[in-house]
């Protein structure tokens, strides 16, 4: 019986740690947790994936972006068993490669804490709008606090993935022709 | 060239960039080690307190409890702090801000450390609470200091101020509010200690000056500096924040009480409370000038809230001090600046350090006397602005520069080409321009040490090691930009070494924007040597003359074969062909350049800027909008483009949050502003439209000291340029910052009645 | 803090009743939760120690957005549960109301929006759709024991939060009218540009007959700890009259007078008042005859 539907039969409380399956960048990842634990602290302590940074704690700085079932979401916001069984892409995860490419040449970092968040933020923006004009990006970035950059590199970086996507994305598609 | 384009024809890619780009770094905080214990900090719930009893009994029985720490357990100094060590490293009998650490305890989980804290009984008997310098000044303000409230005085004399004011056609007298800032760095201050099996310990947790944090660990401990290890790079974000010692005692005594490695890492909320902040100041400046616009006489008196300790208190009073002329030549100078203890936090070092605060004032003068002598602001400043040869703020010789002329006249061409916008229905739109210089390096006076060292590896590489820290400003592609210049080699031929007191020499601190200037002096001094000694053994191996040689990417290569397809001997073939006894280190020690005149804490090598900004002022909100915010920043020349333009850009926007939202706000010593969700920094929807950075490089002839730091002059001349642009539109002066819309929104209701239909 | 957070028993019930035999059960000590993207920077802030959650994220009723026909008006149905982001995406809801996908788009940044429902934004009695809701003349369906009610939003706020009680009722659906061709607007004034507490946030629809005499006008604002209001006094100087100057002048001190804000650390009761007023005056404006 997996443990999704244990949850979902429990008339009893989960007070004690249950077990949670979640899909990270693609893996699957079996674990036990309370079920009010963070997202977050699942992802840096217990899978040791720490490139999802912890800032705010409050969902206020993005730091700890994730995507979860291909939406946005602060990975400090989310509980245990709210992600259970949820696909979970982490900037350690596959497809950021475009993106983090741009952000080298843009120098859209410095001390790169928040970088993980960013980029993770640009995928879900990119993912949904693929080429953002700048009001898009701002608005696709606007819950990822950079204290460094003053945030200009990082439009152009992102305006450079947008780019880049374009050319692979023509690229791959004239291969297939 | 605009900096933007020179970075991407360069196209270098920062050392650090991959591992920071994936997520591969991993920083201090994300440490781990086996059997690592997590700690906790108890910080006052007073702040203002006699502790009249202390009782760990109940957090010690919690089970998960490892240790409980309390001021009975500090086996050294029981006192931190840079200047002097007046700062508790756990109380005894009294509290003096909310950031005063009572305990710390170390557990299995944070939660049970975090549960332990809560039983922790602490019995205080609060005491009136000093929340404002104005109170600790009054005669009957209890002290909170041995020697008082007031922390240190500073001053600065020239000409006869009296004299000159008689003679001033115009004068202008303000006073100005600075606002308490937070550095906000988006990782706060953590990591781990590491108790060795050899007695000594290994801290790994983020500061700007990883010696400067042995020895103050080792006067709190009582063990030796030898035996103390600090590795304190990299860091997420620091700008001033984390240069004075943290969480690093708290985990340091917990590992030594424990004998396992512990890990503290501040919550937001934490590091708000317990961290320091920018000071707040109250600058009165009364300045006068004559027909022709030249300034007379220049009286500043500044009042600063250094909060409960000192850290660097002194010396962010003597930078304010030293500053409160900035780049004019003035003939009669009286300057005094006052430092005082209050319960409302710590404030310490922020990037700026001091400049900030008087800068807004100083260029507010300019601006506001421009205004009263019916003159071109611009005007006004030709007419005064210092040249070449002339002395330094506080009449020290220093090193020749025309950088405030070529600030001022490169964004006089920006401005020039600024596109007015006709503004929407209910914005008014206005511009404005200020201009600072702005000192590097500790000053005259100060243990101001640098050095580096080069090194050839065995495995054939060329080994820089540096004692500076990589808080993200891009220390590591400074250094790798400047290595790969100067020996024409590629970026793998180079492996970097910072950060850490086991391998790297001393370099003095990665503060006062000094450390780019620093590791350039320091391979000037040791890159002929080093150069030399290489290919002397190059030609030994090879049986040819050293001269017919030269260093290259990936090897050393015949001076007429530089076409060929590969080098003459790779540098592993070197590495390997050389003898034990020919193993290549250069060193060097020098100290930071100063003025051979005694001002303490006087500068000799200084960068300028000028700030072009643009806003949009909402008649119905009040609300600003910065539209453009360009810069011209003349520095010496720029050694990594990207870095270069980061730091201003960078610099720009956190200014104009210190300008328009951030501001620490404290109520009767207690904050308000916790954590992101008060506690407002700019997001990229405030980031204007138009940031353009120009970078002045040309230095005055023979000047021998290369590029100066950039680190902090991004962020010194925006408030006062913003606070001119909103005058420009609204015709109100600002005086107080952040800029309250409130504030703004009475001046422009007051000034005409809403005519809601004819603005259609 | 971290402690307690992590400690609660979480409860899943399936339907309403359920979650409602729970809540009495634990009392106190329990809270209803959604996605707790609000109820997370509480606990934070160390303002509440639940040590039950009532998950309602399970309740099926609750969930979905949907398009009806009621007395020959389309009206859509959101379910609580339904997350502000899907709100935003939901080509359905642009074009039945315009205005209040406006007033999401403008609440919090995305990861927030991925996550937090629009029930949570209204139950929470001060969120920032609840002015657009408000304008928008939407209806508030709530579960509380054995009673189902729908009412009026703008009701069931002066019922429940001018108290500064927090009602125990479940919100379990919006329901909101199509608002035609009514001209709207809405603005959120916060300390920056975005990503922001609001400091006033205003909302307003308008419909006009060809002489430019309103036929229909709403007015609600709201901020900060303000609960959100409607704005009646000045919505009934408005309705039948064509707009001009002296219109305008007599809202705007109106709007001084009716919108009672709560002043914080960062902006007074006065500042609030003011800018409610200029923004409503001037939106009006631009319906001048």
């Amino acid at each position: 019986m997996d443990s999704k539907k244990i949850i979902h039969e429990q008339s009893l409380p989960l007070n004690e740690s249950i077990p949670i399956t979640l899909q990270v960048n693609g893996e699957e990842k079996q674990l036990q947790a309370m079920p009010a634990a963070r997202l977050i602290d699942l992802l840096r302590n217990d899978l040791e994936l720490t490139g999802t940074k912890r800032s705010c704690d409050i969902g206020r700085c993005g730091a700890c972006s994730v995507i979860m079932n291909d939406s946005l979401v602060n990975a400090c916001l989310v509980m245990a068993y709210q992600a259970d069984h949820a696909s979970i892409t982490t900037i350690e995860g596959d497809g950021l490669s475009f993106i983090q490419d741009a952000f080298l040449k843009e120098g859209g970092f410095q001390c790169g804490y928040c970088t993980p968040g960013m980029i993770i933020a640009a995928k879900a923006l990119l993912d949904a709008v693929p080429i953002p004009t700048e009001k898009q990006i701002r608005e696709g970035l606007s819950g990822n606090l950079c204290r460094c950059t003053g945030y200009s590199s990082i439009i152009r970086a992102v305006q450079r993935a947008a780019a880049m996507k374009l050319v692979i994305d023509r690229c791959s598609a004239g291969g297939n022709v | 060239m605009r900096l933007l384009e020179r970075a991407k024809e360069m196209g270098r890619i920062r050392p650090d960039g991959t591992a920071k780009v994936t997520g591969a770094l991993k920083y201090m905080t994300d440490l781990s080690f086996p059997d690592m214990l997590h700690g906790k900090i108890l910080r006052s719930a007073h702040p203002h307190a006699r502790i009249l009893s202390i009782c760990t009994e109940r957090a010690k029985q919690l089970s998960g409890v490892k240790a409980v720490a309390t001021y009975h357990d500090v086996p050294g100094l029981n006192g931190y702090g840079i200047v002097f060590p007046d700062q508790p490293v756990l109380c005894e009998d009294r509290v003096r801000c909310v950031g005063d650490a009572i305990a710390a305890v170390a557990a299995e989980t944070e939660e049970i450390a975090e549960r332990a804290l809560n039983l922790i009984e602490v019995m205080y008997e609060p005491l009136p609470v000093i929340d404002s310098p104005e109170k600790a000044l009054s005669p009957a303000a209890p002290q909170l200091h041995p020697n008082g409230n007031i922390l240190h005085r500073a001053s600065y004399e020239k000409g006869d101020v009296k004299k000159g004011f008689a003679s001033c056609s115009a004068i202008i007298e303000e006073t100005y509010e600075l606002p308490r800032q937070m550095h906000a760095y988006m990782e706060t201050e953590g990591g781990v200690v590491v108790p060795e099996c050899d007695g000594t310990i290994t801290v790994y947790a983020g500061t700007q000056h990883g010696y400067k944090d042995r020895f103050q660990l080792s006067r709190i401990l009582d063990i030796p500096e030898a035996s103390i290890r600090v590795v304190s790079s990299p860091m997420g974000g620091s700008f001033g924040g984390k240069d004075e010692l943290n969480i690093q005692p708290y985990a340091a005594l917990l590992a030594l009480m424990t004998k396992c490695p512990v890990r503290i890492h501040q919550t937001r909320r934490e590091s708000v409370r317990a961290g320091i902040k920018r000071h707040p100041m109250k600058i009165t400046m009364k300045t006068g000038a004559d027909e022709n616009g030249k300034i007379i006489a220049h009286e500043v008196h500044i009042l600063a809230d250094t909060g409960a300790y000192a850290t660097l208190g002194p010396a962010v009073l003597d930078f304010a001090v030293e500053h409160a002329v900035g780049p004019y030549v003035v003939p009669n100078v009286s300057t005094e600046g006052l430092s005082v203890y209050t319960n409302n936090g710590v404030a310490g070092e922020f990037r700026g350090f001091g400049g900030n605060q008087v800068t807004f004032a100083l260029e507010g003068q300019i601006d506001r006397l421009a205004e009263k002598l019916q003159m071109d602001p611009l005007d006004l400043r030709r007419r005064n602005v210092r040249k070449e040869h002339d002395l330094g703020p506080v009449g020290q010789r220093i090193a020749p520069t025309n950088g405030a002329v070529q600030v001022l006249e490169e964004i006089c061409k920006k401005a020039a080409g600024l596109q007015g916008k006709k503004p929407d229905v209910w914005k008014k739109t206005g511009t404005g321009i200020s201009i600072t210089m702005h000192g590097g390096g500790l000053g005259y006076g100060r243990l101001d040490p640098a050095g580096g060292r080069l090194s050839f590896g065995t495995d054939g590489k060329i080994e820089a090691a540096f004692g500076f820290e990589e808080c993200g400003q891009g220390l590591l592609a400074v250094i790798e930009t400047l290595i790969v210049e100067e020996f024409a080699c590629s970026p793998e031929d180079i492996k970097i070494t910072i950060g850490d007191t086991a391998l790297v020499p001393s370099s003095g601190s990665s503060t006062a924007s000094r450390a780019t200037s620093m590791v350039w002096q320091a391979l000037q001094r040791m890159k002929e040597p080093f150069r030399q000694q290489l290919l002397a053994c190059a030609a030994r191996i090879g049986r040819i003359e050293a001269d017919k040689l030269q260093l290259g990417p990936g090897g050393i290569w015949k001076r007429d074969e530089m076409n060929a397809s590969v080098c003459y001997l790779s540098y592993s073939q070197l590495a390997k062909g050389m003898a034990e006894e020919e193993r290549l280190v250069v060193n060097t020690q020098f100290d930071f350049p100063t003025s051979p005149d005694p001002f303490i804490g006087g500068h000799y090598l200084y960068a300028f800027s000028a700030v072009l900004a643009q806003v949009e002022v909402d008649e119905l909100t009040g609300r600003v909008k910065v539209t453009c915010l360009d810069q011209a920043v003349a520095a010496g020349p720029v050694v990594s483009p990207l870095g270069y333009l980061g730091q201003i850009e960078g610099g720009g926007i956190m200014a104009l949050g210190y300008t328009l939202m951030e501001e620490a706000l404290i109520h009767a010593g207690c904050y308000v502003t916790n954590n992101f969700d008060s506690y407002l920094i700019p997001t990229i929807y405030d980031v204007p439209e138009q940031m353009e950075v120009e970078a002045i490089e040309e230095l005055c002839q023979d000047d021998p000291y290369g590029p100066r730091g950039v680190g902090e002059i991004g962020t010194i001349a925006v408030a006062p340029a913003i606070a001119k642009a909103i005058h420009d539109a609204t015709g109100h002066w600002v005086r107080r910052l952040p800029v309250s819309p409130e504030e703004i929104l009475q001046a422009v209701s007051a000034k005409e009645m809403k005519a809601w239909i004819r603005k259609k | 803090m971290l402690s307690e957070m992590l400690s609660p028993a979480v409860w899943f019930p399936k339907s309403l009743e359920e979650a409602w035999g729970m809540k009495q059960r634990l009392g106190s000590h329990a809270c209803f939760i959604a996605a707790g993207t609000l109820l997370q920077t509480e606990w934070e802030k160390g303002r509440i120690d639940p040590g039950h959650l009532i998950s309602l994220e399970r309740i099926d009723e609750m969930k979905g957005v949907s398009k009806d026909v009621v007395s020959g008006r389309s009206v859509v149905r959101i379910g609580a549960l339904t997350t502000l982001g899907s709100l935003l995406s939901n080509s359905l809801m642009l074009q039945h109301s315009p205005l209040v996908t406006e007033a999401v788009r403008g609440i919090a940044a995305p990861a927030v929006r991925s996550r937090a429902t629009i029930g949570g934004n209204v139950a929470s009695g001060i969120g920032d759709a609840i002015p657009a809701l408000l304008a928008a003349d939407a209806l508030v369906s709530t579960f509380g024991g054995n009673t189902r009610l729908t009412k009026p939003l703008w009701q069931w706020i002066q019922e429940n939060y001018n108290s500064q009680i927090t009602p125990s009722d479940i919100v379990t659906q919006i329901e909101l009218p199509e608002s035609g061709l009514a001209n709207y607007f809405y603005r959120k004034i916060g300390r920056r540009e975005a990503f922001i507490p609001s400091v006033v946030t205003v909302a307003g629809c308008c419909m006009r007959k060809e002489d430019g005499t309103i036929t229909h006008i709403r007015l609600a604002v709201g901020g900060g700890e303000t609960p959100p209001q409607r704005l009646r006094f000045s919505e009934r100087l408005l309705q039948g009259v064509s707009i001009h100057d002296a219109v305008l002048e007599s809202v705007y001190s109106n709007v001084l007078e009716e919108f009672q804000p709560v002043s914080d650390a960062f902006a007074s009761t006065y500042y609030r008042k003011q800018i409610a007023a200029n923004v409503i005056a001037s939106e009006l404006a631009k319906f001048a005859w």
